[in-house]
């Protein structure tokens, strides 16, 4: 429920993928030709010979060295500078406030924590072994997500029950019906939870 | 504060139409990311960024090369087809084209994760599928009357298939079971659904 960018994910592995596919398969296909391989051998020798010359003309003021090194040293800290910020802009979204409402002379902001409280009334239910609740923003307007946790063999229909109740209560409260999303996993803390020894599951 | 379950009040809950941002949340909580396999790719690519800049800010200082200078890696690039055999510069290749493929298929492929979604209706449902595989086998098991450590289930995209192992001497309605495994999935009412099979082991289990 995070604002990953997911098309951007994709497209950078994507065009990662490209260039690799295209410079191994240039690479197998050049040195597996003999043709090819003595062009690339050829080519490698001019290119040699100009990037000394251009090298040798382009000197940096203060050394021996060339300004070509040091903008292939600037070209290769923007690449870094992006990477960081694509790596940093990963999973982001969370909000504090999950509603924000013009009022009669006055705003309402609904804080994250207020929402936290459905955690404490769904901890106590049987079936369940572990709560979380966190907040995200979703378009323009909070969005609230229950990551529950079952004991083995619970069904996830009757835990859904037990979270919607929760889910009503919490609307008549608020006065607003937010998106809210139910997850139910089981994960770490099922397999550590002893199954339910009091299941009354009614067999509906 | 805290909230009592079951004592519903009686406000106005404003409608709202959550339709869309439903659609989308739940699109996103069944499909992955590819966040760990993009800031993987993302880090690694930085690391040969940063080491590239530290190898020529080492030149320009004077300092002694980390592995070596950027001079010498350009020069070791222009003169592979030389220095290295065919088959070498093939197999390494083709390598490089299959890490490329993989990056692609993994860019392209809709990555489901192994969840199912239930009905939306005041709230939206995403159930890992391992959270069904227990409630089944636990159905399962106790039409069989048989342990849910005999039942194993496996659940997949569309189908659900249900494993018993029988104690010798004993008899499975096998018929009571994928009633209640039939009853348990209407329950659930994923998408997409999931067909369940259910079978015995005949071999017959003694003690279990």
């Amino acid at each position: 429920m995070n604002a990953t960018n997911r098309g951007l994910n994709r497209v950078f592995v994507l065009v990662v993928g490209i260039l690799l596919i295209g410079i191994g398969a240039l690479v197998a296909a050049a040195a597996a030709i003999p043709e090819w391989l003595a062009a690339w051998s050829e080519g490698s020798d001019r290119v040699s010979e100009s990037l000394g010359r251009a090298i040798a003309s382009a000197p940096l003021g203060f050394s021996a060295h060339s300004w070509i090194l040091a903008a292939g040293a600037g070209i290769a800290v923007l690449v870094a500078v992006v990477l960081v910020i694509f790596v940093l802009r990963q999973g982001r979204g969370h909000t504090r406030t999950v509603l924000r409402r013009d009022g009669d002379g006055g705003e309402i902001a609904v804080d994250a924590d207020v929402v936290h409280s459905i955690e404490r009334a769904l901890r106590d239910h049987p079936g369940v072994a572990s709560v979380s609740v966190s907040s995200y923003r979703v378009r323009s307007d909070g969005a609230v997500k229950i990551d529950i946790g079952v004991r083995r063999g619970v069904s996830p229909a009757d835990i859904r029950e037990a979270a919607d109740a929760v889910v009503a209560d919490w609307d008549a409260l608020l006065g607003e019906s937010l998106p809210v999303l139910i997850t139910i996993n089981a994960g770490l803390a099922t397999r550590l939870a002893k199954p339910t020894s009091l299941q009354t599951t009614a067999v509906k | 504060m805290s909230i009592e379950t079951g004592t519903g009040t009686a406000v106005a809950v404003a409608e709202r139409d959550n339709t869309a941002a439903y659609r989308r949340i739940v699109r996103r909580e069944t499909h992955s990311p590819r966040s760990g396999f993009a800031i993987s790719l993302a880090v690694l690519l930085l690391l040969v960024a940063a080491w590239l800049v530290t190898e020529t800010v080492l030149v320009l200082v004077g300092a002694p090369p980390l592995l070596s200078t950027p001079g010498a890696l350009v020069d070791s690039a222009l003169a592979l087809p030389t220095a290295v055999l065919p088959a070498a510069l093939v197999t390494a290749g083709a390598v490089v084209a299959v890490l490329g493929l993989v990056c692609v298929l993994v860019a392209v492929l809709p990555g489901r994760r192994p969840r199912h979604h239930g009905e939306t209706n005041r709230t939206a449902l995403v159930v890992d599928d391992r959270a069904i595989a227990s409630a089944l086998a636990r159905r399962a098991a106790r039409a069989a009357g048989i342990d849910p450590d005999n039942v194993i289930v496996s659940v997949g995209h569309r189908t659900a298939e249900v494993r018993l192992s029988r104690s010798s001497g004993w008899t499975i309605d096998t018929e009571a079971v994928e009633a209640a495994v039939a009853n348990e999935l209407k329950r659930l009412n994923l998408s997409p659904a999931l067909r369940a099979t259910v079978t015995v082991d005949t071999r017959g289990v003694v003690g279990a």
